[in-house]
C-alpha cells in the first residue's frame, strides 16, 4: 500500500465515480490534519455541505479544525477563477502565499486539494490550465506542500487530460489517498513506474498512457510492484507489451498473479524478476 | 462410404472419429491402428489421454516413440475448453503438414457439468478444424459411460469406429447447434450470494470472491485465478453488456463457483478458444478465463449471456 500523500507530492486523481471523489477528499483531509498541516479544499462539483457531512461521518473533527484555521473550504470560483477569469500566475501566487501564511502561522506545511472540473468549461483563461499545472508543480515539489488535483475523465477532452496528467508527479486512479489507493507513478530515480493497489478496467487508460511514454525511452524499464495487490488481464497485457521493446523489462517484487498472467500472455522475452 | 472418407482425407480435411470400446484390448487395438496409420503416413501424433490410458498406451507402444507424443488429458482437458487450443498449437508446430490427434476428453467419473462441456468441445472440433489438416480420434468407454453420453458422441463425430466396423454417424449434427443445445447448469444453491455488477464495483466483487474462495479452502494462486476470472467476466459485462450484470458466488466441496449473467450476446462459439494475437491488449479475457479455471460453462442467446466458472482448491 502506498503511504498516502507527503510534502513534495503533486498528485493527480482520476475519479470514476462520486464515491472516488468523496473518499479522496476525506482521505486527503484526514491525512493533512493528522500531519498537522494546514489543509485547503477547493471545491467545484462537490457542495461544501456535502464535504462537511462526509467529514463528520468519518469522525474527522472538521469543525474544530475550521475554527482553528487548520482547515479551510473554498469554492473554485473564489480561488482558481476569482472574478470569472482564470489567470495562471495569479493562482500560482495565491498558492505560494498560502504556503507562506501556513508556515508563518506555525503549521509545518500546506496541503491543497482541488476539483478541476471548472477548467473543462468556458471559464475565460481555462485554456491556460496546463501553464498553471506546470508552474504550480514547482511550488508543491520544492516547498513543504502537497496537492491532489481531481480531473474527472468524463469532463475533460482526452488530450487535455493526458497532458494534465503528465504535469503531475503521480497519478491516482480510484480510491483516494491512503488505504486501498491504486496508483500509477513514474519513477523519479530511473525509467519506469511504481504500481500500487488494484489495477483493472478503471485504470487501463491511465496505465496505457504511462506505458506509451515508456515505450520510446531507451534502455531498461523498471516496474516496482511490491505494493501491487491485483492486476487484471488488460493491465497485465499493457505491461507485457513492454517486453517488445529492445531494452530489458525488470519486475521488482512482482505479485504472483502478474507472473501467472505474463506466462499466459506469451513467451516472456527479456523479462527479469528482482526480489528485494 | 469408405471411399468417401478416404476421399475426404485425401482432400486434407479433418477426420473426426469416435472409437467405441469396452475392454482395454479393444482400446489398445483401436488407438494403435489409428497411430500406425498416422505413422505410416509420416504424420506426427499427439495422444492426450487420462493418466491410466497414457500408461496403457506407453506399454503397448514400447519402443515406438519417434513422432508420437503422450500427454495427460486430466491436465490438458480438465477444462475441456483448453483442448482445441492444444490441438491448434500442435498443428502450428508442423506448418503445412497433416497431424493426428487422439483425444479422450470424456471418461467415466467426470461430473455431468464436465461431460456437458466436453461434449460441446467435441462438437466444436468439427467447426474449429474444418479447414485444417488434422485427423482426430476420440475413445469412448461405451460399457461404463451413460447411454446418453454415448448417444451424444454420435452427434458430435461424423464417423464412429466400433471393433472392425467404421461407419459414418447418421445422428451427426451441425456442430454449432450441438454447442448451443447441450447444457448442464443446475440452479445455484439457496445460500449463493448475488452482487450487482456496475461501474466501480470490480474491487467489491473481488473482495466477495476472495471471501468465498477462503471459505472453500481455495487459496494462493488458485484464489488469484478466481479473482482474475471474476474480474474479466464482470469487465465483459461492463464493456459489452450496457455496463450491468450480476455475479453469483457459492462454494462446493473443495471448489468455488462464480457465475456472471448479463444482457449481452456472445454469438461466437469459438470465443476464448482461439489464441489471441500477441500484441492484442483487450479482448483476451475469455481466453485467460479458460486457462485459469477448471471448468468454464458459457451460454449465450438473445436473452443474454451466462458464464459459470469453477476453481478447485488444488
Amino acid at each position: 500500500m502506498r503511504e498516502g500523500i507527503a510534502h513534495g507530492d503533486h498528485v493527480c486523481l482520476v475519479p470514476t465515480s462520486d464515491d472516488d471523489v468523496h473518499s479522496a477528499l476525506v482521505g486527503f483531509v484526514r491525512q493533512g490534519l493528522e500531519a498537522g498541516d494546514r489543509v485547503w479544499c477547493v471545491l467545484d462539483g462537490t457542495a461544501p455541505d456535502t464535504l462537511l457531512r462526509l467529514l463528520h461521518q468519518a469522525a474527522i473533527p472538521a469543525d474544530r479544525a475550521l475554527a482553528a484555521g487548520q482547515l479551510a473550504i473554498h469554492r473554485a470560483e473564489d480561488t482558481y477563477y476569482r472574478g470569472r477569469r482564470f489567470e495562471p500566475a495569479r493562482m500560482v501566487d495565491l498558492v505560494h502565499g498560502a504556503v507562506d501564511e501556513a508556515l508563518a502561522a506555525g503549521f509545518p506545511g500546506f496541503r491543497l486539494t482541488g476539483e478541476m472540473g471548472w477548467a473543462a468549461t468556458a471559464v475565460p483563461g481555462a485554456e491556460r490550465l496546463l501553464e498553471y499545472e506546470a508552474e504550480v508543480h514547482h511550488v508543491f515539489t520544492r516547498r513543504p506542500a502537497a496537492a491532489l488535483c481531481h480531473y474527472d475523465p468524463a469532463l475533460f477532452d482526452p488530450r487535455v487530460l493526458a497532458a494534465a496528467l503528465e504535469l503531475h508527479a503521480s497519478v491516482l486512479a480510484t480510491g483516494g489517498p491512503g488505504e486501498g489507493m491504486s496508483a500509477v507513478t513514474p519513477l523519479t530515480d530511473g525509467v519506469g513506474l511504481t504500481l500500487c493497489g488494484e489495477l483493472d478496467l478503471d485504470h487501463r487508460e491511465l496505465l496505457h498512457e504511462a506505458v506509451d511514454r515508456l515505450r520510446s525511452m531507451p534502455g531498461d524499464v523498471h516496474l516496482r510492484l511490491g505494493e501491487l495487490e491485483f492486476i487484471d488481464v488488460g493491465c497485465a497485457a499493457e505491461l507485457f507489451s513492454l517486453t517488445r521493446r529492445t531494452g530489458r523489462l525488470v519486475l521488482h517484487d512482482p505479485p504472483a498473479v502478474l507472473l501467472r498472467l505474463f506466462a499466459l500472455l506469451g513467451p516472456d522475452g527479456d523479462v527479469e524478476v528482482c526480489r528485494s | 462410404m469408405t471411399a468417401d472418407l478416404l476421399d475426404s482425407r485425401a482432400r486434407e480435411t479433418t477426420w473426426h472419429e469416435a472409437l467405441f470400446y469396452r475392454t482395454n484390448d479393444e482400446y489398445v487395438a483401436g488407438v494403435q491402428a489409428f497411430v500406425d496409420g498416422a505413422l505410416d503416413a509420416g504424420q506426427p501424433v499427439l495422444l492426450a489421454l487420462p493418466r491410466p490410458h497414457v500408461a496403457l498406451m506407453a506399454e503397448a507402444m514400447a519402443g515406438v516413440v519417434d513422432g508420437v507424443r503422450l500427454a495427460d488429458m486430466t491436465e490438458i482437458g480438465r477444462n475441456p475448453n483448453r483442448i482445441i487450443p492444444t490441438i491448434q498449437r500442435f498443428l502450428d508446430e508442423y506448418p503445412g503438414q497433416p497431424v493426428s490427434f487422439v483425444g479422450e476428453p470424456i471418461w467415466p467419473g467426470r461430473t455431468e457439468a464436465e461431460i456437458a462441456e466436453a461434449t460441446r468441445h467435441e462438437a466444436l472440433i468439427n467447426h474449429a478444424f474444418a479447414d485444417s489438416d488434422a485427423a482426430v480420434l476420440c475413445p469412448y468407454d461405451v460399457g461404463r459411460l451413460a447411454p446418453t453420453v454415448v448417444a451424444d458422441a454420435s452427434r458430435t463425430h461424423p464417423v464412429v469406429v466400433e471393433g472392425s466396423r467404421r461407419q459414418s454417424s447418421d445422428r451427426y449434427q451441425d456442430p454449432v447447434s450441438v454447442w448451443a443445445d447441450v447444457a448442464h447448469l443446475p440452479a445455484p444453491p439457496a445460500d449463493a450470494e448475488t452482487l450487482a455488477i456496475h461501474a466501480g464495483s470490480l474491487s467489491d466483487l473481488r473482495r466477495a470472491a476472495r471471501r468465498l474462495a477462503r471459505r472453500a479452502g481455495v487459496a494462493g494462486l488458485r484464489a488469484d485465478d478466481l479473482l482474475v476470472a471474476v474480474t474479466e467476466l464482470a469487465t465483459n459485462s461492463l464493456v459489452h453488456a450496457r455496463g450491468a450484470g450480476t455475479l453469483t458466488l457459492w462454494t462446493e466441496p473443495g471448489a468455488v463457483v462464480g457465475e456472471v449473467r448479463d444482457a449481452g450476446l456472445l454469438a461466437d462459439p469459438m470465443a476464448g478458444r482461439r489464441q489471441p494475437p500477441a500484441d492484442l491488449l483487450g479482448g483476451r479475457g475469455l481466453w485467460m478465463v479458460n486457462h485459469l479455471c477448471d471448468l468454464v460453462q458459457l451460454h449465450s442467446d438473445e436473452s443474454g449471456t451466462v458464464v459459470r466458472v469453477r476453481v478447485h482448491a488444488a
